[in-house]
């Protein structure tokens, strides 16, 4: 259409209108929460496959032996250690929920602290991850059974890099350019991806530390 | 709040200086960077959209040109045209290229293309992704012409079924080249999907609730939603396969020795396989529609039916995947369950076919090829449905796995539920393209050539499979018999290939030398016929204020558009999920070279995936620096003044409207 077709026309001004919303008014919530939905229904495959796992193997636990020894060991997953980093998941959601409150109330100092404070944690459940894969007792390589697990634990640990990364991206931008209205939407929906993290890990752990003791 | 309240409440008008002057802005602001890294870099949603049509008609014609050697080599028995591995890797990436390469992105591509015209905006939601969704699958589709060039493609069939395709069977890199197109494709789809969603949920002209949306677009929402439930599981299986395959890592998920399970391997396959098959047909049913109001010259009979008929397809398409496993050993409960779900699903697409046929009866038609080739879909869409009943029955499936009545049923589905209507929309929306039209006479023989090149080929495959003969073998013995049948297969091979021909001259000829065509040539009702032919690349110069389902048909004269979004950066309107109210402004980024940055990495990390483990973490220690770069210059050249919020008051009622004087 010419300009000539627009002569005349009624308009709606919309120049008073935001620049930034949150939540489920904002474009990037709804990004984030489809993505989510993509990992949602990764996890679920995941879970279907351990259970399918379960079924193929006539005798669940598979043995578990010493390297070179005809020794049998108890082929269970510890529980003391990855229970303590469950509860450990969920005191980080103190820190996230802080700095979700923070981002709304345009709290500068609030943000960058809650950061720093999420990242640490996040840092920490990384290196408790690597302790969480030895109290599986197998190896990936070892069965079906080692395989499933390994995988469930390291998608999820591909979730806890990503979430560092985002985490470190914004925290360089907030000292460094400090924090704009863009950045606090960015912050409350990495702290969506948070909750998202620690809530799927509550079935996951479930799944691959109480599921051998139960199927 | 609804539209026909917005509209009510206008008071002002435009003035025409006012109008050139941010014309201009608009065409600096929405322009892409100059020479090849601005080419790289764009994020215009119809150039990219193009690029993925584009390269989709490519990857069909190489695809065809596969499907032509097949032909010859079958047309005579005992022939040695191809040797058997020559054959399999031929069929495989055939298989492969149609469903992965072909039909999927080019949905994809005219969903990018066309969604955001089509509800009134300027932009998809995430610019960016949408540039690197293209780049992955165009290395994802190279991969795998690169396999097949060097002679060790893919040979395992389209679905690579364990062990056939594990390390035990699958001899060198063969299916890896096969799992690595997969992850990168499905990437793709991915990314275009959640985009797509967003885009429809947030970005909408005012007015147009959720009631008044194109069926095309929500046949792209429908199919997105399909997607992110769907390929997930594809792209897990071919990770896993993978795994499987490599040998410093060499989990066990497929082997049976170590528990493993291979008939996993298919209902991951199936549980995306089967979906997919709908992924690629509700678009194309959008599309249909489309065509259909549009030169039946009416409104569309039964609105609501036909976008409930697609979300039924969609879910139902979640639970008939067990149908291609008819021949495994699962339980026969659950195999009739699927038989029965199976064939539930003939009910919404009946539904689809009634609207359709009550839209065309009660029209008065405008018989142009896109209509022509509407027609020949319901001739073998429908017939394609009704071998697809049969073929869930149980026993009669048993019988006919794997032979080519399936094949013959899939490519009826396929091509007539698929490829038929993507024609018919290619002439329908190539003004939209650049600016001219498509040849009617050379369309309209380009339509029956190809109807009757399609039944020559494929009915007899109907007879072959009841007689006897098996999918996937290289030559067959004389005495069998089936050597009149391929015959006229492989001579209806040769009449498509020419009426394809017939297409490709004619959009390369019409695309320099074509009739010029006006800014709605068809008189159509969507928005995108109410911009100039080809579209300006900041699309709409003032988004409109939509007032009815049909919104050029039911739009009154003086029909309001949206004015106050900034001219200088690129902002359009986002509103309400539900009634399109104006929520607040929303700036999308510039274009930016990172997305391919990302995508070569995201590329060379799958491809080293293949012969190392290692290639995951360095190339993600390469991503973190890639899409730190992507971020930062997000938010460094294209980011609007700040203001803070106090500043801009939170939304209520529509903004209070301007008066400017109209000129004498």
């Amino acid at each position: 259409m010419t300009n000539e077709g627009f002569i005349g026309r009624k308009t709606l001004d919309v120049s008073t209108l935001p620049s930034t919303t949150f939540d489920e008014r904002s474009n990037l919530w709804w990004g984030n929460n489809w993505g989510l939905a993509i990992e949602t229904a990764v996890f679920g495959i995941l879970i279907a496959l351990y259970f399918s796992v379960r079924m193929s193997i006539s005798q669940w636990l598979p043995p578990r032996t010493t390297p070179g020894l005809p020794v049998l060991q108890n082929p269970l997953p510890d529980l003391t250690f990855p229970t303590i980093v469950l509860v450990l998941f969920l005191i980080s959601l103190a820190p996230a929920i802080y700095l979700d409150i923070s981002a709304r109330r345009k709290d500068v100092f609030g943000m960058k602290f809650g950061m720093v404070l999420t990242l640490a944690v996040n840092i920490v459940l990384l290196v408790c991850r690597y302790y969480e894969f030895d109290a599986l007792h197998f190896k990936w390589n070892d069965n079906a059974y080692g395989s499933v697990t390994w995988t469930i634990l390291g998608m999820h640990m591909i979730h806890l890099f990503v979430m560092a990364a985002e985490d470190l991206y914004i925290l360089l931008w907030a000292f460094i350019k400090g924090i704009d209205d863009k950045h606090r939407l960015d912050i409350t929906v990495a702290a969506v991806y948070w909750y998202w993290i620690v809530g799927t890990w509550i079935f996951l752990y479930i799944l691959v530390f109480w599921g051998p003791r139960i199927l | 709040m609804n539209g026909k309240d917005l509209s009510k409440k206008q008071s002002s008008t435009l003035s025409a200086g006012r109008m050139e002057e941010e014309r201009l802005a608009l065409e600096q602001t929405w322009a892409d960077k100059p020479g090849i890294i601005g080419w790289l870099s764009t994020t215009d949603h119809k150039r990219v959209g193009f690029r993925m049509i584009f390269t989709a008609f490519c990857f069909f014609v190489f695809g065809g040109i596969l499907a032509a050697l097949m032909r010859m080599q079958l047309m005579f028995p005992n022939n040695h045209f191809l040797g058997p591995d020559q054959y399999n890797q031929i069929f495989t990436t055939h298989g492969s290229t149609m469903m992965f390469l072909f039909a999927v992105p080019v949905m994809e591509g005219m969903g990018i293309y066309f969604v955001p015209l089509m509800i009134g905006t300027r932009t998809l939601a995430f610019p960016r992704l949408n540039i690197l969704g293209y780049y992955t699958y165009l290395f994802g589709g190279l991969l795998l012409f690169f396999g097949l060039l060097l002679n060790i493609g893919p040979d395992a069939g389209w679905f690579a079924y364990v062990p056939l395709s594990g390390p035990e069977y699958g001899i060198g890199k063969r299916v890896d080249l096969w799992s690595q197109m997969v992850s990168l494709t499905e990437i793709s789809a991915l990314i275009a999907s959640a985009n797509i969603i967003v885009t429809v949920m947030k970005l909408r002209a005012p007015g147009m609730s959720l009631n008044r949306i194109p069926l095309f677009v929500w046949s792209e929402v429908i199919t997105a939603v399909m997607v992110i439930f769907a390929m997930p599981a594809v792209m897990i299986g071919s990770s896993l396969l993978s795994m499987d395959r490599l040998t410093n890592v060499s989990t066990h998920f497929f082997n049976q020795a170590e528990g493993g399970d291979p008939i996993m391997w298919q209902h991951l396959f199936w549980f995306f396989g089967h979906p997919e098959v709908y992924i690629i047909f509700i678009p194309a049913t959008g599309m249909v529609s489309m065509i259909i109001t549009a030169f039946s010259r009416r409104k569309t009979f039964g609105y609501t039916a036909l976008v409930l008929t697609m979300v039924a397809t969609a879910f139902i398409g979640f639970g008939v995947w067990v149908h291609h496993m008819f021949v495994t050993p699962l339980p026969q409960l659950g195999q009739s369950i699927f038989t029965a779900s199976s064939m539930l699903i003939v009910v919404p697409n009946g539904v689809q076919i009634f609207c359709w046929m009550a839209t065309l009866w009660t029209g008065k038609w405008n018989l142009k090829t896109p209509l022509v080739f509407v027609l020949g879909f319901f001739g073998i869409f429908v017939m394609g449905g009704l071998t697809g009943v049969m073929l869930a029955s149980l026993p009669l499936d048993t019988q006919l796995h794997d032979t080519y009545f399936v094949v013959a049923h899939f490519h009826y589905v396929l091509i007539g539920g698929a490829v038929m209507p993507l024609f018919g929309a290619v002439y329908y929306w190539f003004p939209k393209f650049c600016g001219r039209m498509l040849n009617e006479t050379a369309g309209i023989f380009h339509a029956v050539l190809f109807f009757i090149g399609f039944e020559l080929v494929f009915f007899p495959m109907h007879i072959l499979g009841l007689i006897g003969m098996p999918r996937r073998v290289y030559t067959y013995l004389p005495e069998t018999g089936w050597g009149d049948l391929n015959l006229i297969a492989s001579i209806g091979a040769s009449v498509m290939a020419i009426a394809t021909a017939v297409f490709l001259v004619n959009a390369v000829y019409c695309w320099f030398r074509g009739k010029v065509a006006p800014a709605n040539p068809w008189g159509a009702d969507t928005l995108e016929w109410s911009l100039p032919s080809p579209t300006p690349q900041y699309g709409f110069q003032y988004i409109p204020v939509v007032q009815g389902r049909h919104a050029i048909w039911e739009r009154t004269e003086n029909a309001p558009v949206v004015t106050g979004l900034h001219v200088n950066n690129r902002e359009v309107i986002s509103t309400s999920i539900h009634d399109a109210v104006p929520d607040h402004r929303y700036s999308v980024q510039g274009p930016s070279i990172m997305p391919f940055i990302v995508s070569l990495i995201t590329g060379a990390m799958f491809i080293g995936f293949m012969f190392t483990p290692w290639s995951l973490p360095l190339g993600m220690i390469a991503l973190f620096f890639g899409f730190l770069g992507w971020f930062w210059s997000n938010s460094v050249e294209h980011r609007p003044p700040y203001a803070p919020l106090e500043d801009n008051p939170i939304y209520e009622e529509p903004a209070e409207l301007k008066a400017v004087e109209a000129p004498a």
